[in-house]
């Protein structure tokens, strides 16, 4: 068991920890930011997997990493589009929705991977994005090699949940998001137009949910494989509970999934007489025991999942 | 403005529908099947209904996973395509997980497909609480039957010795490693998972008895990303051959292999196209396309039902070409091993234990 406590232990683990939870980060923080507004955004996992697709073939016909990234985006916003087009202006149940939409996208991308690739025995690649060492902070011992060498998105990942608390906290929008969360009707009252405000707060998670994808199949792997994002949108879900709709907490949050996602496959490899659903389970039962322990007097925004009849009084 | 909405709405609606049709698997191929009537009339027989002569006409196969998977459901998705080119009307249903197994299974036979196949041991159990109910239609699953139980004559199991192509891998993965660490990343607990494993690591064991092999199970066989991160996990430790058998999880594996020049070995298919040249030292062979299509002429024969157990012997389960990494020495005596399971010399006795 002393091996586990040794740098060369935890240095590679912590670092794939925080690859591990990119995809948490972005999905979890947009989520947090849609359900501030009222609206949940089920269809996450669709949007991300739609995602990963959409980035994988730009990046592969154009050669640019960045346009597919930026593809991965629109597409995960294209999907919330439909999502708060429903929720917002139909005023149609959002859980229904969006696991409609979840079913959606996954005949949906295999489809669309098949069109255009094919079932062959090759396999279309693309480069991954590189890492790239922060000059300087690279060099802090333990947390330079953690946080500092790795690909674009993470540190993008961060930034985008540095923004969105300040938003939320410090800006006039984000007491516009709190207050069509809370109470529309008094939001509304108030001169706030509370379809603007959860389209907009719908259309940055779908925003986030994308590059999440992204970074899954042009971050990651390299390609694109059928369902690859595997229940990270769901994850997403409850990592915003867990972190009570505050994006600094979502990070820490997902952060925690990640890593323990992490030590799980490495506690298997280093062989144990566990049965190895013990070590798959381990992740959920973190984020279910950490849900029991930090999870007493949660308070989700007021209006949250309830549709919003602007007209009526 | 509101009966533009109401259009936009319809719309909507009928894209969304329209896709998803479009986008679901399990798509039926219903060609007329003109080619036995072409061959009959060149050959100068009688052309009365040859179709009489088959004895199956429709043919549905349940995967557990994607057609993509470049592996076990890819595999048998070109044997599939082989036997619709042969005129038989087929269908295939992906993805189908324990919840849906039974009904999955109910469907295709209501439907009038007289060859049903689940694809994988774990379609067993629900395959013999159909099976009985549909005693015209003949039932095939690719892996040992369930254990202790009355088994309908009109399911036939097919329990490849897989653990003897793992054997031989784990038996040139000890040889090739020069840090006497070698990995296997499978993706979950069936018993023909099981069985490579314990497998690889008896020929890694009985190459070089002092290595270390590190096993993960995943728990899934679909998700690429968690695969890539078990193979650097692996590759941190030390390990610098893995064998993987985890479909699409394994091929993230293959990522993580390229990207750290890491040896691999590949599975179901020859994987060596999907990493740089070399580093995939060879791939252990299943020839599922084979398996089903053997199938039919065995139900003609009315032989069809119990258990075959075919193995590197029967040329079922393969070994792919070296990689030009593996000397001429080693691949020597890789074959040598290799040969003794054929002749018979060396008898394995497939471990399921999953620990």
């Amino acid at each position: 068991m002393s091996e586990i406590l040794s740098a060369a232990f935890l240095i590679p683990l912590l670092t794939a920890g925080v690859r591990m939870s990119v995809p948490l980060i972005l999905g979890s923080v947009g989520e947090v930011v849609s359900e501030k507004t009222g609206v949940m955004n089920i269809g996450l996992e669709g949007q991300m997997l739609t995602a990963a697709l959409i980035s994988f073939i730009t990046a592969y016909y154009t050669g640019s990493l960045t346009l597919g990234i930026l593809a991965g985006g629109v597409s995960g916003m294209l999907g919330a589009l439909l999502i708060a087009f429903w929720c917002v202006s139909r005023r149609q149940d959002q859980s229904v929705v969006g696991i409609m939409f979840n079913i959606f996208a996954i005949g949906f991308t295999n489809f669309l991977y098949r069109a255009i690739f094919g079932v062959s025995t090759e396999k279309a690649k693309v480069e991954i994005l590189p890492t790239i060492e922060i000059p300087g902070f690279s060099k802090i011992p333990w947390l330079g090699e953690i946080l500092f060498r790795q690909n674009i998105l993470v540190y993008l990942a961060l930034i985008a949940a540095f923004l969105a608390l300040f938003v939320l906290r410090r800006t006039k929008f984000g007491l516009q998001i709190e207050a069509t969360g809370e109470n529309p009707k008094a939001a509304q009252a108030s001169g706030i137009r509370v379809r603007r405000v959860r389209y907009a707060g719908n259309l940055f998670c779908g925003f986030m949910a994308g590059i999440g994808g992204a970074f899954l199949s042009c971050g990651i792997v390299g390609t694109f494989t059928e369902n690859m994002s595997a229940g990270r949108g769901f994850i997403c879900l409850a990592v915003t509970i867990l972190a009570r709709w505050n994006p600094a907490f979502a990070v820490v949050a997902a952060l925690l999934f990640g890593t323990v996602q992490a030590l799980q496959l490495r506690l298997q490899a280093l062989g144990s007489a566990l049965p190895y659903q013990f070590f798959v389970a381990l992740p959920y039962v973190v984020t279910l025991v950490s849900l029991a322990v930090f999870g007493w007097n949660i308070h989700a925004p007021g209006d949250l999942g309830k549709p919003y009849n602007e007209e009526s009084r | 403005m509101k009966n533009l909405k109401r259009i936009l709405t319809l719309l909507m609606s009928a894209v969304m529908l329209l896709t998803l049709l479009a986008g679901c698997g399990g798509e039926t191929a219903e060609e007329p099947s003109s080619e036995p009537s072409e061959s009959a009339a060149v050959s100068g027989e009688s052309s009365s209904a040859p179709e009489e002569e088959k004895a199956v006409s429709k043919i549905a196969i349940l995967l557990p996973g994607y057609i993509t998977d470049q592996s076990w459901n890819q595999g048998a998705y070109e044997g599939l395509l082989e036997l619709e080119a042969q005129g038989y009307e087929i269908a295939y249903t992906e993805d189908v997980q324990a919840a849906d197994m039974e009904s999955t299974f109910r469907t295709y036979c209501e439907d009038g497909y007289d060859f049903v196949i689940g694809h994988g041991v774990q379609y067993g159990d629900a395959c013999v609480r159909v099976a009985a109910d549909y005693p015209d239609v003949n039932f095939f699953i690719t892996g040992n039957p369930p254990e202790g139980e009355n088994l309908p004559g009109n399911i036939a199991f097919y329990d490849y010795k897989e653990f003897e192509g793992a054997y031989v891998c784990g038996y040139l993965a000890a040889l090739m490693s020069e840090s006497g660490i070698i990995g296997y990343i499978g993706g979950g607990d069936n018993t023909t998972q099981c069985s490579d494993k314990n497998a690889y690591v008896q020929g890694a064991k009985a190459a070089k008895p002092e290595i270390e092999v590190k096993t993960v199970i995943t728990g899934t066989f679909n998700d690429s990303s968690v695969g890539k991160e078990t193979a650097i996990a692996m590759i941190e430790q030390g390990a610098d051959v893995i064998l993987q058998t985890c479909d699409e999880t394994g091929l993230g594996a293959f990522e993580a292999c390229n990207e750290k020049d890491v040896f691999c070995i590949g599975y179901t298919s020859d994987q060596s196209g999907l990493v740089d040249e070399g580093l995939c030292l060879t791939s252990l062979l299943v020839s599922i396309p084979t398996m089903i299509t053997s199938q039919i002429d065995i139900i003609a024969a009315g032989e069809f039902g119990g258990l075959e157990q075919p193995g590197l012997a029967e040329g079922v389960i393969g070994i792919a070409p070296y990689s030009t990494e593996v000397s001429a020495e080693i691949q020597q005596q890789v074959e040598t091993v290799k040969q003794s399971l054929i002749d018979g010399t060396l008898v394995l006795t497939p471990d399921y234990s999953n620990n």
